[in-house]
């Protein structure tokens, strides 16, 4: 016999089973492809713009400033290995208008470059009588500087005007239209301005602690290997604080925070894709209650179980291989739509991107997923006993074990922590999806068993709606657990959004400061404290900021691991944890915790530590200690400015981190670190946008290396950034909704198709049309209601854990959105149940 | 109950042929009296069947039952005429399956408003089924599943039974079983049958036996 002209002949035969299949598999499918474009074209625009992001090659860059011997191995292994570079310091600082009577100032993204910058990329300047690409070379012979767009409305100014810029004062040579040094826009927290390293230490902005990045932009030939170039330098420079990166690593990095937007609608979009597997598992089991006649006359006849097998294998995988081509021509379709909203969203042009590697990926993603969930009832049905071909009674299939679906279970584990690069949010995701299923199938059975056995005492319409829900179980329980998951994550996304919304614009919103500084020398601490004081500002905290560095926990070394490429970690919490352990901390004191701070573990010590005596307390942020796998009691060194400094930890705390006051993860007891270099900052509460303008005014004037932020702006700023990314995030929930509607309703329909003949046969016996239609509705009413309550519970409690243990904040229920919401979700439902009950109802006999 | 058909009319359309299933036919039924109506397939049994429930509505002619033209009756009305005049027995039992023995028996009594069970209990104990009050219809097999139909049919008391081929499902011996239970019911309390039956032998048990041949009645 022909395997493939018998599997035609049998997949022919399902028409409808292909068509539910296909319908369910491909909506399932269609978010995992979208967000996999979304994915493709960022790493595609990164790609692309690698070595612009770097301007170079390779980049040797770091947050402090290299020591002359570091300085002088690099420079001298340049010179030696005639390799051009150029020398790129970023900072922040506040600049402000020169010929202006009234005094202005805004917080700058500060770019000194030296003359052979850059190698790549560049920037498109207008309004200096032209408008195309800068030359650079113009910028070193003055003292000029070319400013972003977005500095000269804020400032007022326009070429030729001149600018503060820490001592020295630039004229304003020309505006920035477009830099591809940027990765995306509407990330950075200030403009940027151009300027030559030349006048770096003119303007006198660099000091001790001063928040900066250093740069040495390398050129390479092409016939170099930057390997070994890489691995020669960090011979050279082995501190880890000291970064070597090539474009590619550079433009990983620079995609983090929409990789972690890509990663959280994959989350969103793996939810669909598991509905999907709910309705095909419904449809398939449906299908072969259907076929198992077939299948023991097939046996009957002599066909191997192993032979039917395959049939039934390459009928799932054609069926996956179709719906797979359905949803990515209605990719193709949507894509245009789709890109529109993102450039909106990224504030930057994303043209999604769909290799067929990423095809291959989804195809194989599906394929195992459909056969891990929908094998068991294909083995179960050819498990099934042949004698039934002799009963006339209706087959059943063989009792599918829950224990089949565990293979299931961690594949779908797997995918949560491959798709969320996170093992905890992973199995924290797929660990609340089955405490919900639980929960939801607990409840569901009870209440349905509770009904039917108050059934007696209900009149006639509620009687027959609970015998039904409760004696059809499995297309009840598939279209009530449905509606459940989607409704609850709807719910979750939406108090979520709100909550944290609230949480940024208005819970902390009277006691967080209006004012943000960093960088005050402690040289100018004593002068800063007399200005505030004259000058009456209401300074809510000054808090003094150490560097130093974690070298050891509990007596052994933090620095195990060499330079790791983000690569080298499976997941993203490898990599917290590695870089946490690795990377230079500030470290404060203070005698009281700040509004912003509590305790959730041990007892904060704000005494005077007597190092003689004992050795001095350190408080650590909860979430903090957990990264580094401290525990209270344990003792950790830190290494500040070579000096060994020893504490134990005594207090765990929680920060509110949007209040915007100065906090640290490492507080230390007071008396140790007095006389440890260190820098300041501040944060003041204003009366008006005059005394804020002020404020920046006389900063400005007075500590030019200073730099401040105005919070509001800021807290703009996030807003948007956040209302962009809630937006990509509500886009894909809206089309998971869609998705999950359609795969109830088919299940609905299915369901009631299946009683036609009940209903036919309740008229047939006099029952009125309309009585029948509310038995059917009203099942769909307490399917509907029951999901709701739940879904509204389950995606409070939700919000709720996460906002206290992740945001240490509150969560805030929306009863009015959330309700029209539900009612719209519900209204949908009743009004397609209804709609179909009346087409049903249209069969008028049984003779 | 009394049951007179006059020039009764139907057909329905096929494409965009008319096919005329029943042609002007006429009836008289006596009270209490069991009519046995033979046919072939498609000589329009089922549509007749249809007809006398209040089903459908015929093209032309009347149907009086008792003295209500059922045919001018609108849909609400033949709704409570139906739950209470007749009784319907199927060849495929027509079970609701998610409703166990009693509550099928019980279902009739509850569209007619009753709320005591006790009339489904003695109609299940009179068919003998008492051991399987809470049995699903899965769970019974064809003979036991026709009695629960037939209880079913029977709980409310109807003057009026119709009874498509109610034996073809079954064998023999389990088919006549039902057949003699359902005489004996129907001639104790005089209730009018029409039987549909391609059993010549079950036919003749009949009072008189109606031919349908090609739309028409033939006695």
């Amino acid at each position: 016999m022909s395997f493939i002209g018998f599997f035609i002949r049998d997949f022919k035969s399902d028409k409808s089973f292909n068509w539910f299949y296909i319908l369910c598999a491909s909506l399932g499918i269609i978010g995992l492809l979208l967000v996999e474009s979304f994915k493709g074209g960022i790493e595609d625009k990164v790609t692309k713009n690698a070595k612009n992001f770097i301007a170079s090659d390779l980049s040797v860059s770091t947050r402090r400033t290299l020591d002359p011997s570091e300085t002088t191995k690099l420079e001298t292994y340049l010179q030696n290995n005639k390799l051009p570079f150029s020398r790129w310091t970023e900072t922040y600082s506040l600049v402000s208008k020169t010929n202006e009577s009234e005094p202005l100032a805004k917080l700058s993204d500060l770019n000194f470059v030296s003359e052979e910058f850059p190698y790549y990329g560049g920037v498109t300047l207008e309004e200096s009588g032209y408008k195309g690409v800068g030359s650079w070379q113009s910028l070193h012979q003055n003292p000029l500087v070319w400013i972003a767009r977005d500095l000269s409305w804020q400032l007022g100014v326009k070429v030729g005007d001149k600018l503060k810029i820490g001592e020295l004062n630039f004229k304003i040579d020309g505006i920035i239209s477009e830099d591809n040094f940027s990765s995306f826009r509407g990330f950075s927290l200030a403009p940027k301005i151009f300027l030559s390293y030349n006048y770096l230490k003119q303007t006198e902005l660099i000091k001790f602690g001063s928040t900066a990045t250093y740069a040495y932009a390398i050129k390479l030939s092409p016939d170099l290997n930057l390997k070994k170039i890489q691995a020669e330098l960090r011979l050279l420079l082995p501190d880890k604080s000291i970064h070597i990166v090539s474009p590619d690593e550079s433009s990983k990095q620079i995609a983090k925070s929409l990789n972690i937007l890509s990663d959280y609608l994959s989350l969103i979009t793996l939810l669909t894709y598991l509905l999907s597997l709910v309705g095909l598992y419904y449809f398939t089991q449906y299908f072969l209650s259907k076929k198992l006649k077939t299948f023991s006359i097939y046996k009957t006849l002599g066909i191997k179980t192993s032979f039917l097998f395959h049939i039934s294998f390459l009928h799932l995988f054609v069926l996956t291989l179709m719906a797979v081509v359905t949803s990515t021509i209605l990719i193709i379709i949507l894509l245009p739509f789709v890109e529109t909203i993102s450039t909106h969203l990224i504030g930057d042009n994303i043209h999604f991107k769909l290799g067929i590697w990423s095809l291959l990926r989804i195809l194989l993603l599906s394929l195992f997923g459909n056969m891990l969930a929908l094998g068991p009832l294909f083995w179960g049905a050819l498990q099934t006993s042949i004698g039934n071909v002799f009963q006339d009674l209706p087959t059943e299939l063989k009792r599918i074990k829950f224990y089949y679906f565990l293979p299931l279970v961690a594949y779908v584990n797997i995918l949560t922590i491959l798709l969320s690069n996170s093992v905890r949010t992973g199995s924290y995701f797929l660990f609340t999806l089955i405490i919900i299923v639980i929960v939801a199938a607990l409840c569901f059975k009870g209440f349905t068993k509770l009904f039917e056995q108050l059934a007696v005492k209900f009149n006639f319409i509620n009687r027959h709606a609970s015998f039904t829900l409760s004696r059809y179980f499995t297309s009840t329980f598939t279209i009530f657990i449905c509606l459940l998951i989607s409704m609850t994550f709807s719910v979750f996304i939406f108090q979520l959004d709100h909550s944290l919304r609230q949480e940024f614009t208005q819970t902390s919103g009277n006691r967080r400061p209006d004012l943000f500084m960093f960088d005050l020398q402690d040289s100018q601490a004593k002068r800063f404290s007399q200005l505030v004081y004259d000058e009456k500002w209401h300074q809510t905290l000054l808090a003094p900021m150490i560097r130093a560095r974690l070298i050891k926990i509990n007596q052994e070394l933090t620095q195990k691991k060499t330079e790791q490429v983000e690569s080298d970690f499976s997941t993203r919490d490898e990599q917290n944890s590695e870089r946490m352990k690795n990377r230079g901390v500030n470290l404060s004191y203070r005698s009281q915790l700040s509004w912003s701070e509590k305790v959730v573990a041990g007892a904060f010590n704000g005494k005077n530590c007597d190092t003689n005596k004992s050795i001095c307390e350190i408080s650590l942020v909860d979430t903090y200690a957990s990264q580094l796998g401290v525990k209270i009691g344990d003792h950790l060194t830190f290494d500040v400015g070579g000096v060994e400094v020893e504490g134990v930890v005594r207090s765990l705390r929680k920060v509110k981190w949007v209040s915007f006051e100065p906090n640290f993860f490492i507080l230390f007891q007071p008396g140790i670190l007095e006389d440890a270099p260190k820098t300041y900052l501040a944060s003041f509460k204003v009366k008006s946008s005059m005394e804020k303008m002020a404020v920046f005014s006389k900063i400005a004037d007075n500590f030019s290396n200073v730099s401040l932020l105005d919070t509001t702006e800021v807290i703009k700023k996030i807003t948007t950034i956040f209302d962009l990314m809630a937006m990509a995030i509500k886009f894909i929930s809206i089309l998971s909704l869609m998705v999950a509607l359609v795969v109830i309703a088919a299940v609905s329909f299915n369901h009631l198709d299946l009683r036609k003949r009940e209903m036919t046969l309740f008229h047939m016996l006099g029952l009125k049309k309309n009585i029948i239609k509310k038995i059917y509705t009203r099942e769909f009413l307490f399917l509907i209601l029951l999901s709701t309550l739940l879904s509204l519970f389950f995606g409070s409690v939700m919000t709720l854990v996460l906002m206290k243990y992740v945001f240490n904040s509150e969560s805030i229920t929306q009863i009015f959105q959330i309700s029209t919401l539900m009612t719209g979700i519900a209204t949908v439902l009743y009004l397609m149940v209804n709609l179909r009950v009346n087409f049903l109802l249209k069969e008028k006999s049984l003779f | 109950m009394k049951i007179s058909i006059t020039n009764l009319k139907k057909s329905f359309l096929q494409g965009k042929n008319i096919i005329s299933v029943l042609e002007d036919i006429s009836l008289e039924i006596q009270s209490g009296e069991v009519i046995a109506l033979l046919g072939k397939s498609g000589s329009g049994k089922s549509t007749l069947l249809s007809l006398l429930a209040g089903l459908e509505k015929p093209d032309q002619g009347t149907i009086i039952a008792n003295e209500t033209d059922i045919v001018k009756l609108s849909e609400s009305e033949l709704c409570d005429w139906r739950a209470k005049n007749i009784g319907i027995i199927f060849q495929q039992f027509n079970l609701i399956p998610h409703l166990s023995a009693i509550e099928n028996i019980y279902l009739p009594l509850e569209i007619n408003g009753i709320t005591e069970n006790q009339k489904a209990i003695e109609w299940l104990n009179l068919v003998g089924l008492e051991d399987r009050a809470n049995h699903f219809p899965s769970m019974l097999s064809g003979g036991e599943q026709q009695r629960i139909a037939m209880a079913r049919a029977l709980v409310t008391n109807p003057p009026f039974i119709l009874a498509d081929e109610p034996t073809g499902n079954l064998d023999q011996e389990t088919g006549k079983k039902i057949i003699e239970i359902l005489f004996n019911i129907v001639r104790k309390k005089k209730i009018t049958m029409i039987l549909v039956t391609h059993d010549e032998e079950l036919a003749l048990k009949a009072d008189r036996v109606i031919r349908l041949i090609g739309g028409k009645c033939r006695l």
